[in-house]
């Protein structure tokens, strides 16, 4: 194994354990949730219709 | 060897407001709404070469487009992003002058039994032991799809189970290699034809990757093959061979734990994961001994991937690629609303991620800082109009860039054009590491570059 692998390891172990968990996720959820308000409002109000409508003929 | 590497992108197209306009037709007014320079391929052709180098074309009822050849994995995402950009401006043109929304999807399946195409040609060498790469190759795929999956909501080719899974293709491979890419596909595609010297040079055809809409996915997916086929070619690859691939494409597709046992060639089992780890390593060092475009940088990428996955699995990754990004928005709504699998909800959230332009979710998730950017706009934008400077590409996008009406016909290893007196000038592009911008003359007369091009030995 390279040392420039082991150094990559061991870069983003330390990365890990230097992010607090908890605060993290409740920023990261709320985020999220805003997130996913923000692309309501993008997708078609008819889920069904939108999907139904995507029909393609078999490719490569 | 030098890296040599172009993708092909089958866009999945809809206009829901023109059901009487069938898929062919609809993807023959995108190519022809094309925005940038291009030329028929030859006289009457629908098939157009672009002043890029690439390809823009119709194929199955898709708009289909080719990237010039590249030499880095950097070049081949920023010429495969510039298609993007040349399809989605083209079918935002035909929606204008249609009066109705046509639509153009970076995926590759329809999720009701239809797939089609995401390809990846890498140049090998002609003396490279082929029997060595339908050996090594679908275990290199299989377990790829860890970092290459675009992620689709769905189970089995007309999504009969409801579920999610990491690949949009895996569902459509029944073999472990073969020749045909609209039936009975194989993990290992045997089509050679190398477009250069044949006696020198094989294209590998790759059709088992998903098309993704990360750059980053895109970059490492593309990267991280060609560095194995370059490790293949030294024959430095580690020994690990899945015994049954094509079960064990469906397996680590279907496999959101990441741990999955598969067996192994000669006896013991591995997870995707563990065999991804065994490449790396070889690969890394591959890479300490070989020159390879942007190894260091690649091989940080994904050992920092593998690293995420086995730690925090696919929330880990879920700024980098898009199975995991997918997944996350999926969850997200399914805690939300107690939402199930088979919910339409969920399969608009997986077609919506593909979609180009400001309604596609990937490009929401960039603008969000959820999804790690891509390359700046300005070298995408040059991409659309410019070919790559250090490989054939450049002669065959400047002639059709800066003399479009001197071109008679443009492919891949030749090209005709038509001096200003009449004459005919074939130019035969064998070697596709040759007519670079290198020596050329920039701003050249058609004629000029024409007599030059008479002067070079065949």
């Amino acid at each position: 194994m390279s040392e420039r692998i082991q150094r990559q390891r061991g870069a983003s172990t330390q990365r890990d354990e230097a992010t607090a968990p908890l605060v993290a996720s409740h920023e990261q959820t709320a985020d999220l949730d805003a997130l996913l308000d923000e692309i309501d409002l993008v997708l078609e109000s008819d889920a069904e219709e939108y999907v139904k409508g995507f029909v393609q003929k078999g490719g490569q | 060897m030098p890296l040599l590497l172009g993708t092909e992108t089958e866009y999945g197209i809809a206009a829901p407001g023109r059901p009487d306009l069938d898929a062919h037709a609809l993807s023959s007014l995108v190519v022809e709404a094309c925005g940038v320079p291009a030329t028929p391929v030859v006289e009457d052709s629908r098939h157009r070469m672009l002043g890029n180098g690439g390809r823009f074309y119709v194929d199955h009822g898709h708009p289909e487009y080719c990237t010039p050849e590249t030499t880095s994995p950097t070049d081949a995402l920023v010429w495969e992003l510039a298609g993007d950009r040349i399809v989605a401006e083209a079918a935002a043109a035909v929606s204008n002058a249609l009066g109705t929304p046509v639509r153009v999807f970076r995926n590759n399946t329809d999720g009701k039994g239809q797939t089609y195409g995401y390809h990846e040609n890498y140049l090998l060498r002609r003396s490279t032991d082929w029997a060595l790469v339908e050996e090594a190759l679908p275990t290199l795929l299989v377990t790829r799809v860890l970092l290459a999956g675009a992620g689709r909501v769905g189970i089995g080719p007309a999504s009969d189970r409801p579920g999610f899974q990491l690949s949009q293709r895996a569902d459509f491979f029944e073999q472990v290699s073969g020749l045909d890419t609209t039936q009975r596909r194989g993990i290992v595609n045997t089509r050679d034809e190398p477009h250069a010297l044949p006696r020198d040079w094989r294209r590998l055809h790759v059709i088992a990757g998903d098309a993704t809409r990360s750059p980053f996915a895109t970059w490492l997916k593309l990267g991280v093959l060609g560095l194995c086929l370059a490790v293949l070619e030294a024959r430095a690859l580690p020994p690990v061979r899945l015994a049954d691939p094509v079960a064990a494409f469906r397996t680590v597709s279907r496999d959101l734990t990441l741990s999955e046992p598969l067996a192994l060639a000669g006896g013991g089992t591995g997870s995707a994961l563990h065999v991804q780890r065994l490449l790396l390593d070889a690969a890394a060092a591959y890479a300490e001994r070989t020159a390879f475009p942007e190894a260091d940088a690649l091989l940080a990428a994904w050992g920092a991937v593998l690293d995420d996955l086995a730690t925090s699995g696919p929330t880990g990754v879920a700024d980098r690629l898009d199975w995991a990004a997918k997944l996350t928005l999926l969850e997200g709504y399914r805690a939300r609303g107690g939402l199930g699998w088979d919910h339409p909800k969920l399969a608009q959230v997986d077609l919506a991620w593909a979609e180009l332009g400001e309604r596609g979710l990937a490009e929401r998730l960039q603008a969000a800082g959820r999804l790690r950017p891509g390359p700046a706009p300005g070298p995408v934008e040059a991409a659309m109009v410019t070919p790559p400077t250090d490989t054939r590409a450049h002669t065959r996008g400047t002639w059709v860039r800066e003399h479009v009406d001197h071109v008679v016909a443009a492919g891949w290893d030749s090209l005709l054009v038509r001096g200003s007196a009449g004459a005919l000038h074939p130019l035969r592009m064998p070697d596709p590491f040759r007519h670079t911008a290198a020596g050329a003359e920039p701003g050249a007369s058609a004629d000029r570059l024409a007599r030059s091009h008479d002067r070079r030995d065949p």
